[in-house]
């Protein structure tokens, strides 16, 4: 299988003498859906912000594809979807108008645009939310909104940043629905989450970050081999790893 | 706990207070400022001869009592209330009377400011067209001070009424009113007078009397409306924001949104095309926004009234051009509100369509402008 993101030894966060991540290395492959849990703090999303191109690593190397963000960084952006954990809108576009821009963006046909589209808003239920601004949605809504123009291009690989919180149940349903459909249809997903009940069901694989340094990763049985702890929920061997930490 | 009430007014106005002057340095030393003196000015000097383009057959008091009407009925009524005092000042509602007395003394010395500098443009008019003079310049002076002081007092109670349909309803009572007043005065008594009888002021007499027992019965049925005293207080702080925001960006402002079905339309005649994504997106920020395509069409008008009133093709060209040079520096800061957002941009659209697109968009609108001056100056 195609390793779709490649995070060698990287070390970064928002100014050089600080780093907040620490030689952080993990991958992402084609039909895997990949947690990255820990902490508020634990660097889960400067992680992120490292992979989005956000922010500059002091150390290693980010690529996506073969192609790392300063060798290609118009392309770049176009080779992932991200869902950001606070929903990011323009106050002067409607429902309608964001999906569709994203779609134009990405450079989608129109027809296609319109197939994938109903669709997704008849999943999500926000038809009769079209025409209306993100400014008048709930905190779930607009995450939904964040969520459907990410599902819209169909990129090969997700980078979805606690998606969980804030969506109400069907909401939280049909997100995993998808996501597993996209697995299935060859996407990778990277997934930061604090809801380990929903990871273990869910996930193939699991980075365990802990004050920016990777203390863990691999699939649940490789992680209870590690911790010695057979038979042992994704709980409890986290709790393990990150309370070990602190004696 | 009492809390003192004078204190409180004091402490709030002197915030504003400092907040006006900081932003009214920022405005004086923008360049735009200088355009627009530099516009007063060349109307200024044109003043006298466009006067005396008015046709004698023109109804001059009747329409300078209308204009003047307008300005003292309009009364938006700032109160320095704070999101926080839904929380804190309701349970002393009773006691701030006082608080809400000196905010009325403060909205009627303002807006007594323009009621007079109004006045002031209108007096060359009035007394070389209609000939006014003695204790007729007395009452011209007078009574729309005094209306403007009514007015402020008589929208202030009517913001009790718990319907917004019923405010408007007796804001069109008090227009009525004011402008019939206006205009019997500034006719000297002859507005709808038949042979002796000055129906005018008898029916104004009647309304005075009618809103003030309404305005009684009002006072002690309802109570403030915290609400709408707070949705009007943010309204009045953001209309301030979006003036200075003419000279200077200003941080602290909210872009309101209006969704102006009828001018998006205009979008569809974009093609939907990967490389004019950049274009959808600033032509539906420019059109949603209040402030840029709302300041774009208000200086389209006044800029289009300036050159129509203005004799001569050189005041025409000159003032022409000035307004064309405000309407692109108002579109720069289109540019600028789109590079505040800084950090992730949601849509993958490369820099150099972005400032294409925005180009693109300047050239059109200004080009616009400047089609509509030359047809206006030609005819």
């Amino acid at each position: 299988m195609t390793t779709l993101l490649e995070v060698k030894g990287v070390t970064g966060g928002y100014s050089y003498n600080h780093a907040v991540i620490k030689d952080v290395s993990f991958h992402i492959r084609e039909k895997e859906i990949v947690a990255l849990i820990g902490l508020n703090g634990a660097g889960k999303s400067t992680t992120i912000k490292h992979i989005l191109g956000l922010l500059e690593p002091i150390a290693g190397e980010i690529s996506i594809a073969g192609k790392t963000f300063q060798s290609d960084p118009e392309n770049y952006r176009l080779s992932y979807g991200y869902i950001p954990e606070s929903p990011i809108y323009y106050e002067e576009l409607t429902l309608w108008e964001h999906i569709e821009l994203m779609a134009m963006s990405h450079g989608l046909d129109q027809e296609i645009f319109y197939e994938r589209a109903r669709p997704l808003l008849k999943e999500f239920r926000m038809e009769e939310m079209k025409d209306r601004f993100p400014q008048q949605f709930s905190k779930g809504m607009r995450q939904k909104l964040m969520i459907m123009m990410a599902l819209l291009v169909q990129p090969p690989l997700y980078i979805v940043d606690e998606p969980i919180l804030g969506l109400d149940p069907l909401g939280i349903r049909s997100l995993l629905t998808w996501l597993n459909r996209c697995k299935e249809q060859g996407a990778g997903i990277l997934m930061s989450t604090h809801i380990l009940a929903t990871a273990e069901k869910h996930c193939d694989r699991f980075i365990i970050l802990h004050k920016g340094e990777i203390r863990a990763q691999g699939t649940l049985e490789e992680l209870r081999h590690i911790t010695g702890l057979p038979d042992s929920s994704l709980d409890d061997i986290y709790l393990h790893i990150v309370e070990d930490d602190g004696q | 706990m009492k809390i003192d009430v004078d204190q409180l007014f004091r402490k709030r106005f002197h915030v504003f207070s400092v907040e006006f002057i900081r932003y009214a340095q920022y405005m004086a030393n923008g360049g735009l400022a200088f355009v627009g003196i530099f516009l007063m000015g060349l109307l200024a000097f044109y003043y006298r001869s466009i006067i005396a383009m008015i046709p004698p057959w023109f109804p001059l008091p009747y329409a300078m009592a209308l204009v003047i009407a307008f300005i003292v009925v309009k009364s938006p009524l700032r109160t320095f209330l704070l999101e926080a005092d839904l929380l804190f000042l309701t349970p002393h509602e009773v006691r701030l009377d006082r608080y809400f007395r000196k905010a009325l003394v403060y909205n009627f010395a303002i807006q007594s400011m323009v009621v007079f500098i109004v006045l002031l443009l209108l007096m060359p008019m009035y007394t070389g067209v209609v000939g006014a003079q003695g204790v007729q310049l007395w009452v011209y002076w007078g009574i729309p001070l005094l209306l403007k002081g009514w007015n402020i007092y008589s929208n202030w109670t009517f913001l009790r009424l718990p319907d917004q349909k019923n405010i408007g309803f007796y804001t069109l009572a008090r227009f009525v009113f004011s402008y019939i007043l206006l205009a019997w005065v500034l006719s000297e008594g002859q507005f709808l007078r038949l042979g002796p009888i000055p129906f005018g002021v008898l029916i104004c007499a009647a309304l005075l009397i009618w809103l003030h027992s309404r305005m009684l019965t009002y006072k002690k049925k309802h109570s403030l409306q915290w609400y709408r005293l707070l949705a009007i207080e943010s309204g009045l702080r953001h209309r301030f924001y979006q003036f200075v925001n003419n000279f200077r960006d200003v941080p602290a402002m909210q872009h309101q949104v209006k969704s102006r079905p009828w001018l998006i339309a205009l979008t569809k005649l974009l093609p939907y095309r990967q490389s004019t994504a950049g274009h959808h997106l600033f032509t539906k920020k420019f059109i949603r926004s209040g402030d840029f395509a709302g300041i774009y069409f208000r200086l389209l008008l006044l800029s289009g009234f300036v050159v129509l009133i203005l004799p001569g093709p050189y005041a025409k060209i000159i003032a022409g051009l000035l307004f064309l040079f405000m309407t692109a520096s108002q579109i720069g800061s289109l540019w600028r509100h789109q590079q505040k957002r800084n950090g992730y941009s949601i849509f993958p659209i490369r820099d150099g369509q972005m400032r294409q697109a925005f180009s693109w968009l300047r050239m059109v609108l200004l080009g616009v402008h400047g089609v509509v001056l030359v047809l206006i100056g030609i005819l």
